[in-house]
């Protein structure tokens, strides 16, 4: 939680107010600065491009004499293109689909992950080290080399002998057992001071009350870090969804992108589609910039 | 006597009673582990388990019917492929330290360094790390694209130079998929990175300094030892990732021109989904974690060796 903080009040980096006096480190800095320029030229470039080539036509994509911009460009065209892309695609419902399954993991993510995290750090019945020893190693195995059993287990599941393909509940199940999570939550329900709790427990509040009255809430910041990250994760998943559902109703934004590819539509289609495919994330990152950022620094501390 | 008997029978009723409280809690506890338990079990252990264990079985479709032995392994071993396919997953990951290793680590420096702009530097870097891989394939896909209307013929057409055909060139095609997922994943790591370096203690800069050290001494002598540690299990967990590449391949190129980026996590893709032969795609899978556990072991026995010889 400290790091965190850090973040908002920079640390500077090796050069000091001293050394940025001297002639050789101003021209360092020079340098370090035309470095992370360059870096942005390659991070933008492609994104310009992308939108640039989504609003062009089709005639002005292909041939030797195309253009980084689009040449003929007005409000009214830009936003015809818009519409049609939307429906040609059928945006809206895949938008609906995608945050169904990407909220119901979440929801798995959070609650199923939390509870265990809540469980090994705070309760620690017997034998529940083991289990954490246990999800400690699991999360160094591979994960391509359950994909054949998976897919079996989702046709039929075990015990309850049910199918669940076409459905969002194996993208669900898998969010469930997010190993990296259990470790996150733990490590941070862990920096909680003890004294509230045990307070709490002379009151005589049960595990679970205490959970909700007293974890959750100083939890907020991991909560909402986790569940953004889940959220951004599936929002872009396309092999399972791919392998899993081929219900056309049911397809999800990474399909979409995927099967986009070969499609039959021009590419400016294509780029616009790929536009539509990071808006939900970019509209995220906006609203929560510093919570994606403090996250990140949680798990590289803990990394 | 019957005094000290009947504190005796007391404090065994209350160890009993005390006892059955802790069972009581400690229930009440494994019930809030158990869906944890329950999704662990089914999506990770008992697939990985079954995984190896199937991968001895003839299969009907997704039907195991009889034990066969090594005969899947054979048969996979065996296949023109798999050399050409094993040979291209080691130039997945060689490409991928050649070329994404340092620079995100580089990138964070710098980051670190320049004191304009911070927030909106960030914000930037990360960019690429909010779309989702898939994304980022198509994007790349069509800036590689052989004709003139792909962005970087585009660009070597202002230098009159001829459309190349990127992605159909065999030698490099996986260079220039390696060049996409970094793209992509850069950023995130040069974030992770930051955060690291603004955990370094600055007074560690400072003596440095006082010792006379320069600009790049101060950073080998502080900056390398201090994220060594986070370096080597990103490099790890990198090196792993990419081993059982599968997405952009996939997608980019569908392995081609004729398998020059075929990998192992595609090839089992293959075996499972489009042959249905899920006996080999497992099978491929055992061998790809045994490859993994060989080079586990061995940068472990490394790593105590470096240890000792410190010491």
């Amino acid at each position: 939680m400290k790091k965190i903080r850090l973040f908002f009040t920079f640390d500077k980096g090796a050069l000091t107010d001293a050394d940025m006096k001297k002639g050789k480190y101003k021209l360092l800095y020079a340098l370090l600065i035309l470095y992370m320029l360059v870096y942005f030229a390659i991070v933008l470039i492609p994104v310009v491009w992308m939108v640039a080539t989504g609003f062009k036509e089709p005639a002005e994509i292909t041939g030797l004499n195309g253009t980084f911009f689009p040449k003929s460009l007005t409000f009214s065209k830009a936003a015809e293109k818009i519409k049609t892309t939307w429906n040609m695609l059928n945006i809206g419902p895949t938008y609906i689909n995608t945050f169904i399954m990407a909220g119901g993991s979440v929801i798995f993510t959070v609650v199923i992950n939390g509870l265990a995290g809540y469980v090994l750090s705070r309760l620690k019945p017997k034998g529940s080290r083991a289990y954490f020893k246990l999800v400690f190693y699991l999360m160094l195995l591979p994960t391509t080399i359950n994909m054949v059993p998976l897919y079996m287990m989702f046709t039929d599941f075990p015990i309850l002998h049910i199918n669940m393909m076409n459905s969002y509940l194996p993208i669900w199940l898998m969010a469930g057992a997010s190993l990296f999570d259990i470790l996150l939550f733990k490590t941070s329900f862990d920096s909680i001071s003890v004294s509230l709790i045990e307070s709490a427990k002379i009151d005589g509040a049960a595990p679970l009350k205490i959970f909700f009255k007293i974890i959750i809430p100083l939890s907020v910041p991991v909560i909402t870090t986790v569940a953004i990250f889940a959220f951004n994760g599936q929002v872009g998943a396309y092999f399972w969804p791919y392998v899993l559902i081929s219900d056309k109703n049911m397809e999800v934004l990474g399909v979409k992108m995927f099967k986009l590819k070969s499609g039959s539509t021009s590419i400016d289609y294509k780029m616009m589609g790929t536009l539509f495919s990071i808006l939900p994330q970019i509209i995220i990152f906006a609203l929560f910039q510093k919570r994606i950022i403090g996250g990140i620094n949680i798990g590289g501390v803990k990394g | 006597m019957r005094i000290i008997v009947k504190n005796k029978q007391k404090n065994n009723i209350k160890k009993s009673a005390r006892r059955e409280l802790r069972i009581k809690k400690d229930f009440g506890a494994w019930a809030l582990l158990l869906p944890s338990v329950i999704a662990v079990y089914f999506i990770i252990i008992r697939s990985q388990t079954l995984s190896v264990f199937w991968s001895f079985f003839n299969m009907q479709g997704f039907t195991p019917t009889e034990f066969v032995g090594l005969d899947n392994y054979k048969r996979v071993l065996t296949d023109t492929v798999f050399l050409k396919t094993f040979i291209n997953t080691w130039k997945y990951v060689l490409w991928s330290i050649l070329v994404g290793l340092l620079l995100p680590f580089i990138t964070a420096i710098v980051m670190n360094e320049l004191l304009h702009f911070r927030r909106l530097t960030r914000a930037i870097v990360y960019l690429p790390g909010i779309m989702p891989a898939v994304s980022v394939s198509l994007l790349w896909y069509f800036m590689y694209y052989p004709d003139a209307s792909g962005m970087l013929n585009m660009f070597l057409n202002v230098f009159g130079i001829e459309p190349y055909a990127w992605l159909q060139d065999s030698k490099f095609t996986i260079l220039y998929i390696i060049i996409s997922t970094t793209w992509g994943g850069a950023g995130g790591a040069a974030i992770y990175y930051f955060a690291g370096l603004q955990g370094i203690n600055r007074e560690l800069y400072e003596a440095a300094m006082i010792d006379g050290a320069g600009f790049f001494r101060r950073h080998l002598a502080v900056t390398v030892p201090q994220m060594g540690g986070m370096l080597a299990l990103f490099t790890a967990r990198q090196c792993i990732s990419v081993f059982n590449i599968l997405d952009q391949p996939l997608q980019m190129t569908d392995g081609g021109p004729n398998n020059a980026s075929t990998s192992l996590g595609l090839l089992s893709y293959r075996y499972a989904f489009v042959n249905y032969r899920p006996q080999f795609a497992m099978a491929l899978s055992v061998i790809m974690l045994l490859t993994l556990v060989v080079l586990a072991v061995i940068y472990f026995k490394l790593d105590k060796k470096l240890e000792e010889n410190q010491m």
